[in-house]
């Protein structure tokens, strides 16, 4: 297959590369790049471990080719923290004890940080549907419910 | 009258938050397919689509010729040359039931997504394009689904 050159944006840096047509988007990121925060959890769309920012987007990274990707602005999870600084969401998942193994974490933290931008402050109910792409298989969906309730500043009851 | 004295502060009774996290929540931890290992190689597996069927024929001489393979085995190439069975549990019992685990089926696939072969390759997608190219021949048998006739 004849690489094609993609220019696109990663966590404020510029890359450009040639990538073979069928190449997903998870597999740049991860192996060419050298990004290896985003999880591939199941390879099938199911699990959303890979879930990473498209122009302020959540995408499952494993759905998407690189070559669509050209031209966008990409955040993972190593683009969210402000150096040493946690980002709210991840100061809030480890507050509340919202991770456990950490492999779903990177995809479910992009989620929920896509979902409270969409909708600042959902009920438990809205979380719940919002996060229904991702799964985790350890710590149990209760810890990151809480924090992503507590991360957008609502009460949370322990 | 003696008196118990309150500890001094320290982690007894103290909520602490877990050391791991910032690596975990920020992506610099490393699992294993994180680690970049020079001159690692990837393996696909060959799976069934069966739930029970009588492995007939594995032929892996087409998967040994394609770009960056390095090697291709049946289950019945690793049989006695790798890895012979191995125990799954220790037999409490005399008469306990303790059937032969291979790493890869020979005669007979016992569920969807049992292994039947494996490619060894220099790349995860090499590995993967050149498992498409090794050709099983299947007779499917009748497949246990139910907790009762189980």
């Amino acid at each position: 297959m004849v690489p094609l050159r993609i220019s696109l944006t990663v966590n404020g840096a510029s890359q450009s590369h040639d990538v073979e047509p069928r190449l997903l988007l998870v597999h740049y990121l991860r192996d060419v790049v050298g990004l290896t925060g985003t999880n591939v959890g199941c390879d099938t769309s199911s699990c959303g471990a890979c879930t990473i920012h498209v122009n302020g987007e959540s995408v499952k990274s494993c759905t998407m080719l690189a070559v669509q990707a050209d031209g966008t602005d990409i955040t993972t999870i190593e683009g969210l923290a402000n150096g040493d600084e946690l980002h709210p969401m991840q100061a809030a998942f480890r507050e509340n004890h919202g991770l456990q193994c950490g492999f779903c974490t990177p995809g479910m933290v992009m989620a929920a940080v896509s979902l409270l931008k969409e909708n600042p402050k959902p009920t438990e109910a809205e979380v719940r549907e919002g996060l229904e792409g991702n799964l985790c298989r350890c710590t149990g969906y209760h810890n990151i419910v809480k924090a992503v309730l507590a991360a957008s500043g609502q009460a949370v009851n322990a | 009258m003696t008196t118990v004295e309150a500890p001094a502060a320290g982690v007894i009774g103290t909520r602490m938050l877990r050391k791991e996290d910032p690596a975990l929540l920020t992506g610099e931890a490393k699992y294993t397919d994180d680690l970049d290992i020079p001159g690692a190689l990837s393996m696909a597996v060959v799976r069934s689509p069966y739930a029970h069927a009588r492995i007939t024929r594995v032929d892996v001489s087409g998967a040994l010729g394609m770009p960056g393979v390095v090697a291709a085995f049946s289950g019945a190439d690793l049989r006695d040359a790798w890895a012979g069975p191995m125990p799954c549990a220790w037999a409490v019992t005399p008469d306990m039931k303790s059937p032969e685990h291979l790493p890869l089926a020979v005669d007979t696939a016992c569920y969807a997504g049992d292994g039947v072969a494996v490619v060894v390759a220099r790349s995860n997608a090499e590995a993967r394009d050149a498992a498409d190219a090794v050709i099983v021949d299947y007779d499917a048998l009748p497949a246990v689904i139910d907790l009762e006739d189980a």
